[in-house]
């Protein structure tokens, strides 16, 4: 029980959110990418292997950690945000190899470090943050 | 209750949340009105109309939310949707060129007010949950992103990568994610100002 008037901490509710993003991400992508997915005339949707990998990875694991426990949320969501801060300085300062490892023929498309950095920024606050409520500590698992 | 559903808002803050829906979607339009402004007057003056309209609402719902506004909005979002349909699908009298391709920018639009039209329905009905408010800025977020992500002409000087390797492709997962972030940033808004939450370092927490 996290508070007395929270059911879920702020760690597993980021668990809940990007772990049903990306695994909606990727189940779509495995279910519409192939032939990609157009929207309004602009393919909007396109799957490589090694990028619909990754978004399984996360997503599973992110999603997992929700049914865990608080504990298991707060240190996935910590290992998530110092992961993807990793991989979003990669894309900035590499971006041609960046966009080699994860299946790009090319650079790494720079609204894809947005959404890196995104992951990153959120999973640490999920990942670090504490939780008061009337000035008792609550985010203790 | 959850951390997603369970406080609680003002009537007056949750319908000024709303507000960013019809901004954004008058930015859109005012966008849709300069690109039509050599192909049809008519259609580009509507478009300017309906964008001065949208910010107007926009403002007015950041500054004075009041329930008729709220009802209004809703309402007036819906017959933007009915129009926008029926310029996709009939030939519309007096307009040239209809019924048109759907496009990104005027599908993310119409997400918009569909969006808009909910949270006003959320606003009347339950006047104190604000169970869907991070749905709603999520959704609201998510389309934009989406749209920014799927025009290459955003970034010039990244056109033609942008293209070749991708950039386009990757809208629906760029969408989603900065959606996610979206309604995972209103949770946080939420419960910092309701005081349940401090931002700070908790390594040694346990």
């Amino acid at each position: 029980m996290q508070t007395s008037t929270s059911r879920w901490s702020i760690a597993r509710t980021y668990a809940l959110i990007f772990g049903v993003a990306y695994l909606g991400v990727a189940l779509t992508e495995v279910v519409l990418g192939s032939s990609g997915l157009k929207l309004g005339g602009t393919t909007i949707l396109e799957v490589t292997p090694v990028q619909n990998a990754i978004h399984w990875l996360v997503g599973v694991v992110v999603l997992g950690s929700f049914f865990a426990g608080d504990v298991a949320a707060r240190n996935v969501a910590r290992v998530i945000g110092i992961v993807f801060v990793l991989v979003t300085l990669l894309g900035v300062v590499a971006r041609d190899l960046t966009g080699d490892l994860l299946g790009f023929d090319g650079p790494l498309p720079w609204s894809y470090n947005i959404v890196h950095a995104a992951t990153a920024v959120f999973a640490l606050i999920a990942g670090f943050a504490v939780t008061r409520v009337y000035g008792e500590r609550a985010a203790t698992a | 209750m959850s951390v997603l559903g369970g406080a609680r808002w003002s009537r007056e803050v949750r319908a000024a949340s709303l507000a960013p829906l019809a901004l954004a979607a008058g930015v859109i339009h005012l966008s849709a009105a300069v690109e039509h402004r050599t192909e049809s007057g008519m259609v580009a003056g509507a478009l300017l109309a309906l964008s001065v309209v949208q910010i107007g609402v926009g403002w007015a719902l950041s500054r004075r939310p009041t329930a008729a506004l709220v009802i209004a909005s809703g309402v007036g979002s819906l017959a933007v949707v009915a129009a926008w349909a029926a310029s996709r699908t009939v030939t519309v009298p007096f307009v040239e060129g209809t019924p048109e391709a759907i496009g990104l920018p005027d599908l993310v639009a119409t997400g918009l007010g569909v969006a808009l039209a909910a949270g006003a329905v959320a606003v009347v009905r339950r006047p104190s949950s604000g169970r869907y408010l991070p749905l709603i800025w999520g959704l609201a977020a998510g389309l934009v992103a989406m749209s920014l992500a799927g025009t290459p002409i955003r970034y010039p000087e990244h056109a033609v990568a942008h293209a070749e390797h991708g950039g386009a492709h990757l809208a629906l997962h760029v969408g989603a994610i900065v959606g996610a972030s979206a309604a995972f940033a209103c949770v946080l808004a939420r419960e910092i100002v309701a005081g349940r939450l401090l931002i700070g370092l908790a390594i040694r927490e346990r």
